[in-house]
């Protein structure tokens, strides 16, 4: 009972939260569904559900997210491997680099995309364009750097003896890596393979751009019913099938995560040399790297363009204010707001996050214990998996009056972007917490550890490099944030993405060039600063 | 002085451990013993404040410490596998609890690592160590801050029979030198007889018999116990009369023998030599004895028993145990 | 020694760590808003804090922000997020307890759902010349503030080097002269979308324009998300390296076309929508006197002047003049097509779902 009190006491802070900032905005906004007139009225809702309209945008959704999540797991293993277990040349870059897709607007990667795909573009032959084939390509594209980074960083922290006492019984690589590694990996696979499938689901941009008109989803069949057919009825309807099915899936994750013997060593071993049959693993690489750099390539090339010649005047444009003032501030001040406003994102999610994974991963004593972190574990992933409309819509009607008079408060945008990147940093960090061997921990207690300095002394030196890596995925989530951003921001302080939406809004070569240059400057400060965190090293933990 | 009043702990409902009281005196090495599975591990770790008492009290010199987390009992507790802390080094894990209680001591924890024999250990990474030094490193970084208990989890098991044999008389040693108070729990008679003073032998949660080492050896309570504190057999009814009898024993329901209470020579018994194996010290017999059926017994080095012959047998009265 | 030299380190990291957070952090600079006091002032005149809402196209030029609060001692908070659309929904959602005071930015394709609702209070503003023809009627809660056409653009050069005549009228875009030529926004997903369909409903009527999509599309029109994406992605002109040479756009658009003196693309004014954007006094504002105050100086010179520069869009008065480049390259039509707010808002569903079908079919 006392264990009981006390994680609720610790998961009273994010709890609370996540209660303010989502539970009551959603249930809101689907509860103006449900009362039609001052009366409830389930059957309207569920009527909505039969439309063959809905069913087949339901059905698009969940097949278009499986087939990403499927290819990204697959795509991203091989570069997890290669990327954190090999002594690579360069690689720390290289994964700097893999998050920069995170932050930038889906428009703009759209447009590259297509000059690529596109009638006249260097794969136009494929004849992809405007297909499902280009939306998966376009999700893979986005969220493969998930994979590569909460697989990769399990796998670093992998306990290698398992596996060569695998190989002395006379497995060969692939048998070691079948029979000995993928189940070892299998928490944070799963834990990758779950966010990545949320993003997939409720991606709104990359859909719309390109799979043009013709291919809509749940996510983006919500916002036209909101905001242009004002059928509230059908849009929390909508709301209710993704919490249904974002609820099933996490449940099946959470069985498919569970492994009783998901050892993490103490002592990583180094990264080591690249051997000759590490080659179909470094081809694997070089395909993936070479496919997510073509877009950011072409943008580049894009961005270095004015007037069919080469020129760095749209770089130059972005300290003005645009052509004919068409921004309220330059760009660069624009930046300096993005990257505010993502340190703030970062220490909520971090602090958040951390709080939850403890909180989930601790070994639970008794049946009730064990569903309390269960059901907890799943709340907290939510925020992922529901439409950024409904919750931004949601803010408006339930945040209005005292004491939550919050919907024009600053602290919205950070917390909003908090709130999309918390599950990215809880499903980095606990399946490293989750590896840890409870004794540890009860060794400190017996030496005479407070509960919070023998975390300290066990838990912080495993997990200090996935906090790290969530840390970035954090920050670019944040830096990157369109949806709930635009909603919320305030006008005299815009974030990067929205001031170049704003670009984009508007006709004349100068703003397309100056847009492709400031989403360029925001891959950049995103790589640059995901770098530096995680070349932070704290002497007494870091180094061994 | 610990002591345990009508101790029970139960997982999620299933009792794991019941009804135990146990007094363990300054000083003294308790080790109790017990097949796996037998709640013992579940009654260190109640002790330590690991699990949670479903019933029953624990004190320690009177006071309770039931209501007392982990960190605050002033115990220690060592597991079977050390679970050193791997990003540390020697010295800094064996001078974690001095840190945490702010007095580091560069010369405590020297003299901590010459009483467990690793002079010179200080800057080794735990990976490095063989289990042997894991364990003494563990043994050190428990013994650290003097606590008022120290609690052993089958601290030598996970180790090799010769290392285990030295590290078991090292262990008694230095807990004798030290004035430790200590409770063991082991599956392993021979560790429990090293280094304890007191046995208490667990069986299905339960505690079964408790008491000085010697009484326990001497005087099982039943057929199980003597199995499991390392006697071979347990004869009952006539072939146990008539064994009591060679003995020059009082007559008991049955008796417990261990491996080597019969010894061939001369003497009141007689039998046949079934099989015969040579060990460094000794002659180890099966032989059938009239009345009494297949039994073990030893003979000296060098005597001649060949499988098939006869031989006659007496009694070593201090290797046999009557179980009233 | 180690010890105390590696706390140092940790302690060091720790602090700059903290400094760097809590430097960057947007909470320091954040001044807590004074508490409004939305009153009138002795002599009549409003004063206190007004919150115009808006979508995140709104923009004017700081100097005549400033300008309005030292003339009216208000202090003019911009709340902007979303289209059109999204304002609709987001003033029809707050209608009970609205998010400010005033908005700007419903168009004549929503403006009768937020006007049902009553969003808009009462309030009869002093119409500049010209700016009758775009009021709505009988309707004194909404008024006019610009007004912009969504019409098919070409690129001219393009035409001139390939030598074929430009397409005209919605019917030459089914033609076979200009087949794959031609890309536009969806009418699900862009406001620009949104009013072509319109266009093509007022041209062949409730029941003629399915059949012309059909034709359309069979002509190989392509239907893309956004204006963006058909302007940057797909049109010869936009500078994203597009292939097709007719996209839907602004009559506006040829005026950020300019090169040489010329414009290197036209508006087609035979397939022009009108799209007029109004600003109206919110119901239950707790400043109206400024609320008031906003809708006359989004009507004033100074603002109207500005609206084609900062909003890309015509201003609904006569009275001042557009910039050269405007006045020279962007024409306005003068017969665009219309249909009743009350129609679409009654419709919108029913042809939106058609439409669907017609271009997934």
């Amino acid at each position: 009972m006392r264990r009981l009190v006390a994680l609720a006491a610790l998961a009273l802070g994010p709890v609370l939260l996540l209660g303010v900032f989502f539970v009551l905005p959603v249930s809101g906004m689907v509860s103006r569904g449900f009362w039609v007139d001052g009366r409830l009225d389930v059957g309207g809702v569920l009527d909505v559900l039969t439309r063959p309209r809905v069913l087949r945008v339901a059905w698009f959704t969940v097949w278009s997210s499986t087939v990403a999540t499927v290819v990204a797991v697959l795509l991203g293993m091989p570069a997890a491997h290669a990327l954190h277990r090999l002594a690579l040349p360069g690689r720390r870059v290289v994964r700097a680099a893999l998050l920069v897709p995170f932050v930038l607007p889906t428009v703009v990667v759209g447009v590259a995309f297509r000059q690529l795909l596109g009638e006249s573009g260097p794969l136009g032959f494929l004849g992809l364009d405007g297909t499902p084939v280009a939306i998966v390509a376009g999700l893979v594209f986005f969220n493969v750097a998930v994979v590569i980074r909460a697989v990769g960083a399990a796998w670093e922290s992998l306990d290698p003896r398992p596996g060569e006492a695998a190989a002395a019984l006379g497995a060969a690589p692939w048998q070691v890596f079948l029979t000995v590694t993928l189940p070892a990996l299998r928490p944070a696979i799963v834990s990758a393979a779950s966010v990545v499938f949320l993003f997939c689901a409720t991606a709104f941009g990359v859909v719309l751009t390109l799979g043009g008109v013709r291919h809509a989803t749940v996510e983006t069949e919500i916002y036209l019913l909101t905001t242009t057919l004002f059928d509230l009825r059908a849009a929390a309807a909508l709301s209710l099938v993704q919490l249904v099915v974002v609820v099933v899936l996490l449940v099946v994750a959470a069985r498919l995560r569970a492994t009783p013997d998901a050892s993490t060593a103490r002592t990583a071993p180094r990264p080591r040399r690249p051997r000759r049959r590490d080659v179909p693993v470094l081809l694997a690489t070089t395909l993936l790297l070479g496919l997510v750099a073509l877009p950011i390539v072409t943008l580049v090339a894009g961005s270095l363009h004015v007037d069919g010649a080469w020129s760095l005047e749209n770089y130059r444009r972005l300290t003005t204010p645009g052509e004919d003032q068409a921004l309220l501030v330059p760009v660069t001040t624009a930046l300096v707001t993005s990257l505010r406003t993502a340190v703030d994102a970062t220490w909520m999610a971090l602090l958040m996050g951390l709080a939850v994974a403890l909180l989930v991963t601790r070994r639970s004593r008794t049946r009730a214990e064990r569903r309390v972190r269960g059901a907890l574990d799943l709340f907290f992933m939510l925020p992922l998996g529901v439409s950024a409309v409904t919750i931004g819509f949601g803010f408006l009607i339930s945040l209005d009056r005292p004491p939550l008079d919050l919907r024009d408060s600053p602290m919205l945008v950070p917390i909003a972007q908090a709130l999309v990147a918390l599950p990215l940093v809880v499903r980095t960090i606990a399946p490293v917490l989750g590896g840890i061997d409870d004794k540890q921990r009860q060794a400190a207690a017996s030496l005479g550890a407070s509960p919070w300095r023998a975390s300290l002394t066990v838990d912080l030196p495993v997990v200090w490099k996935p906090l790290l890596a969530a840390s970035g995925f954090a920050f670019a989530a944040s830096l990157g944030e369109f949806g709930a951003t635009a909603f919320l921001a305030r006008d005299e302080r815009p974030t990067v993405p929205v001031v170049i939406f704003r670009l984009l809004g508007h006709p004349g070569e100068h703003n397309y060039g100056m847009a492709l240059a400031a989403s360029v400057v925001l891959a950049v400060a995103t790589a640059v600063v995901v770098l530096a965190v995680e070349r932070l090293r704290v002497p007494s933990l870091g180094a061994v | 002085m610990l002591s345990l009043t009508d101790v029970s702990v139960s997982y999620d409902g299933v009792p794991a451990v019941r009804h135990v009281d146990l007094d363990l005196p300054d000083g003294q090495v308790l080790a109790v013993l017990g097949p796996s599975g037998c709640g013992k591990s579940t009654l260190l770790r109640s002790v330590a404040g690991l699990e949670p008492l479903a019933g029953g009290r624990i004190a320690f010199d009177g006071e309770p410490v039931d209501h007392l987390p982990t960190h605050k009992r002033g115990f220690a507790l060592m597991f079977q596998d050390g679970q050193l802390f791997g990003h540390l080094t020697v010295a800094r894990n064996v001078g974690y609890a001095l840190r945490l209680r702010r007095r580091p001591s560069a010369d405590r924890v020297r003299e901590l690592l010459a009483l467990v024999g690793l002079e010179g250990y200080d800057d080794r990474l735990p990976a490095t160590l063989s289990g042997g030094e894991r364990q003494r490193v563990a043994l050190a970084r428990a013994l650290a801050v003097e606590p008022r208990l120290l609690l052993l989890d089958e601290p030598l098991s996970a180790l090799d029979a010769s290392l285990r044999e030295r590290l078991a008389l090292d262990l008694r040693e230095i807990l004798r030198a030290a004035g430790t108070t200590a409770l063991m729990v082991t599956h392993d008679h021979e560790e429990a007889f090293t280094v304890a003073d007191r046995l208490a032998v667990m069986r299905a949660g339960e505690v079964v018999q408790a008491g000085p080492i010697g009484e326990v050896w001497a005087a099982p309570v039943d057929e199980p116990t003597a199995l499991f504190l390392g006697y071979a057999r347990v004869l009952a009814g006539v072939p146990a009369q008539r064994l009591l009898a060679a003995a020059g024993l009082p007559p008991a329901s049955s008796v417990a023998l261990r491996r080597s209470a019969l010894v061939a020579g001369d003497g009141p018994l007689a039998g046949t030599v079934v099989s015969a194996r040579a060990t460094p010290e000794t002659l180890r017999l099966v032989v059938a004895v009239e009345g009494l059926g297949e039994l073990d017994a030893v003979a000296p080095l060098g005597s001649h028993a060949a499988p098939g012959e006869p031989v006659r047998l007496h009694v070593d009265p201090t290797r046999v145990a009557t179980i009233t | 020694m180690k010890t105390v030299r590696a706390r140092a380190l940790t302690s060091t990291a720790t602090a700059a760590l903290l400094l760097a957070v809590t430097g960057c952090s947007t909470m320091g600079g954040e001044s807590a808003s004074e508490p409004s006091s939305p009153s009138t002032s002795a002599d009549g005149e409003p004063t206190g804090k007004v919150v115009l809402v808006t979508h995140s196209s709104f923009s004017l030029p700081k100097g005549l922000v400033r300008d309005f609060e030292s003339e009216t001692g208000l202090d003019l908070e911009t709340r902007s997020a979303g289209d059109g659309g999204t304002l609709t929904a987001k003033l029809s959602l707050t209608k009970d307890d609205p998010t400010g005071d005033v908005a700007f930015g419903v168009d004549n394709t929503f403006a009768s759902r937020p006007l049902d609702e009553g969003v808009f209070a009462s309030y009869a503003a002093e119409l500049p010349d010209g700016a009758e023809q775009y009021a709505l009627e009988g309707e004194d809660r909404l008024t006019p503030v610009d007004v912009g056409h969504v019409c098919v653009n070409v690129d001219t050069t393009w035409f001139e080097r390939e030598g074929i005549e430009p397409p005209q009228t919605l019917d030459d875009l089914a033609a076979p002269t200009y087949e794959g030529l031609f890309v536009t926004s969806g009418a699900s997903t862009s406001s620009p979308g949104m009013a072509f369909l319109l266009s093509t409903i007022a041209e062949y009527g409730e029941d003629g324009w399915q059949d012309y999509w059909a034709d359309l599309l069979a002509n190989g029109a392509k239907v893309v998300d956004g204006w963006e994406d058909a302007y940057y992605g797909d049109f010869t002109q936009g500078g994203g390296g597009g292939e097709r040479p007719i996209v839907l756009s602004y009559d506006s658009s040829p005026a950020f076309t300019v090169k040489g003196g010329r414009s290197t693309t036209a508006a087609l004014l035979d397939t022009c929508f009108r799209q007029v954007e109004y600003a109206g006094v919110l119901e239950g504002a707790a400043n109206p006197a400024g609320a008031e105050a906003v809708v006359d100086w989004l009507l004033s010179d100074e603002v109207q002047a500005a609206l084609p520069t900062s909003m890309y869009v015509f201003p609904v008065s006569d009275a001042v003049e557009v910039p050269e480049d405007w006045a020279r390259h962007a024409e306005q039509p003068a017969d665009p097509y219309e249909v009743d707010p009350g129609e679409i808002a009654a419709n919108r569903e029913q042809w939106l779902t058609e439409w669907t079908d017609v271009i997934s079919r």
